[in-house]
């Protein structure tokens, strides 16, 4: 009964605390902007080692076990690697899309992409799901390096077409 | 040295492509048909603009192909990317541009029912189809179609020409502003020679008719039918980098390309439609094996049926293209009527490339039999 006493204690106090800080007005002009959201802002880094690869396999529009090797391809993007950061990306679940009444998840991309050395050593067509001298062709190599800004607040929004 | 030549690169199928799963797509049954509803996704982007620095300061961005599985010998560079809203500066707040509306959409991923070629091509009796699955992607105003714009057609009746030109105009800007994009073009060659090549300066696009339906066929697994179409105001390509005077020139003249006028080339009014695969003859891409044994990339469009006869027609219109500046008076080719012999008015003549009516450039009605176009060693 005391243990019960003590959460109730401790939790009216964190009410009155929270309804210490001052709310702001927002006017009408805002409130139109602003429909149901909810979501997270968030900076974010991925340093990826070169382990990474990206592996399309196309066996000539049959099942993997049906297809014989001379109807099996893979297109490899083989050790994907860098650093990639973003900064300021927002997800946001929004409803009224637009006045639409739809519901909509909602990106607002980051203001700032920055890529260093971020590469691929080859995108190869390959017979085999590994990338080797004899049975892979080079294509083409890959590298993204520098800053790409995104200076107008750009926003995608995903929603259900019926 | 590889070489690898992408003449168009269709965006909804990029997309479609991304979220192709790594097994093949299978032909649904009546009951499983009946069921599909035309749901997918729509994304709209508003604000869209994206910005780099000019290369080689602080801030600016490349892209880097390397031709050579030796890294850094043999290089396509690209750099100073910029998109952005057609009369705004890039890289500001104010420079965003809405792509889509809530009602025209990119839109991903509904599953449709659709009749696709099995027969024997070279066989003119020989018309069997398959009723087959296919994944749809869209690009804003895909159900657009192509404008005639030739130049027999504007001569015909070319008020009626320019209020369907309005029309089409005022469709498109219902779902999508117009952009305008930047790209500089280096090369890198033997690993030592960097060497500028060009920019380009692609002033008021808009995507119409663009669309892909992604499927699977016998012996070739995906596949794809789909189209692709845009609208440019001026495309122009630069061959000597920007200049102070240059700089200047083009705020005093209030033009978005900065380089010389001397280093321009520029096409004017180009509108572009071409169709990239059907149900007769999709588009596919596969590994093949070249004389030597060695893997390659086949990307081909199917021969076209016998039974079916007729492809569909691609069709490129271009209105004029300037040598240097719009009003070259070495391109003059004589007055207007009216006008004063002497006179100091640009407007007053007649130029080479620039037909009042008509267009200076028509590629119509190509209709391609058969594509193929496989990588090899050079």
């Amino acid at each position: 009964m005391i243990n019960k006493l003590y959460l109730v204690i401790v939790f009216s106090c964190s009410l009155v605390m929270t309804s210490a800080a001052e709310l702001i007005p927002v006017d009408d002009a805002d409130l139109n902007q602003v429909s149901g959201r909810s979501g997270i802002t968030l900076n974010a880094k991925i340093i990826l080692g070169d382990e990474s690869s990206f592996v399309f396999t196309n066996t000539s529009g049959k099942k993997i076990a049906d297809a014989t090797l001379d109807e099996t391809g893979y297109l490899i993007v083989d050790k994907i690697q860098g650093e990639l950061e973003m900064e300021g990306l927002a997800f946001d679940l929004v409803s009224g899309l637009k006045n639409s009444g739809k519901s909509a998840l909602q990106w607002t991309l980051p203001s700032k992409i920055k890529a260093t050395n971020l590469k691929t050593t080859g995108i190869y067509i390959s017979s085999t799901e590994e990338v080797t001298p004899t049975t892979s062709t080079f294509l083409l190599g890959l590298e993204l390096n520098g800053e790409l800004s995104l200076p107008a607040s750009t926003q995608v929004s995903l929603f259900v077409v019926d | 040295m590889k070489k690898l030549v992408l003449h168009y690169i269709n965006l909804p199928f990029l997309l479609g492509a991304l979220s192709i799963p790594s097994y093949a797509l299978e032909a649904m049954d009546d009951s499983e048909l009946s069921s599909t509803t035309g749901e997918g996704i729509g994304v709209i982007v508003d604000n869209l603009s994206i910005h780099s620095e000019d290369k080689g300061t602080p801030g600016d961005f490349e892209i880097v192909l390397d031709l050579s599985d030796t890294p850094n010998q043999d290089q396509f560079i690209f750099s100073e990317l910029r998109i952005h809203k057609t009369g705004t500066v890039s890289g500001t707040a104010e420079s965003g541009g809405n792509f889509g509306t809530v009602d025209n959409p990119v839109f991903l991923g509904d599953l449709r029912a659709a009749e696709v070629f099995t027969g024997n091509a070279n066989d003119i009796t020989d018309s069997t189809v398959s009723v087959t699955s296919v994944m749809r992607s869209e690009f804003p105003g895909a159900n657009l179609t192509q404008l005639d714009r030739s130049t027999k057609r504007q001569k015909a009746n070319l008020a009626g020409y320019l209020e369907a030109a309005a029309n089409f105009e005022a469709d498109l800007a219902q779902v999508s502003d117009k952009f305008t994009a930047h790209v500089r073009f280096d090369d890198l060659i033997g690993g030592t020679s960097n060497n500028f090549r060009a920019v380009i300066d692609i002033e008021g696009f808009r995507f119409y008719g663009t669309y892909s339906d992604i499927f699977a066929t016998a012996g070739h697994g995906v596949s794809i039918a789909g189209a692709t179409g845009v609208y440019i105001d001026e495309l122009t390509i630069s061959t000597a980098l920007p200049t102070v005077a240059s700089n200047q020139a083009a705020v005093d003249n209030n033009d978005y390309v900065t380089t010389p006028v001397d280093s321009r080339l520029t096409f004017s009014g180009i509108d572009i439609y071409t169709t990239l695969g059907t149900y007769d003859q999709p588009l596919t891409l596969d590994n093949v094996k070249d004389e030597a044994g060695n893997n390659q990339l086949q990307i081909e469009i199917s021969p076209l049926p016998a039974s079916v006869g007729i492809a569909p027609k691609s069709n490129i219109f271009v209105k004029s293209i300037y040598f240097g500046e719009q009003y070259n008076s070495e391109l003059r080719t004589g007055l207007r009527d009216g006008a004063i012999s002497g006179s100091t008015n640009p407007e007053d003549y007649h130029y080479a490339f620039q037909p009042d009516v008509g267009n200076t450039l028509e590629i119509r009605g190509m209709e391609v039999q058969h594509l193929r176009i496989t990588t090899m060693d050079i």
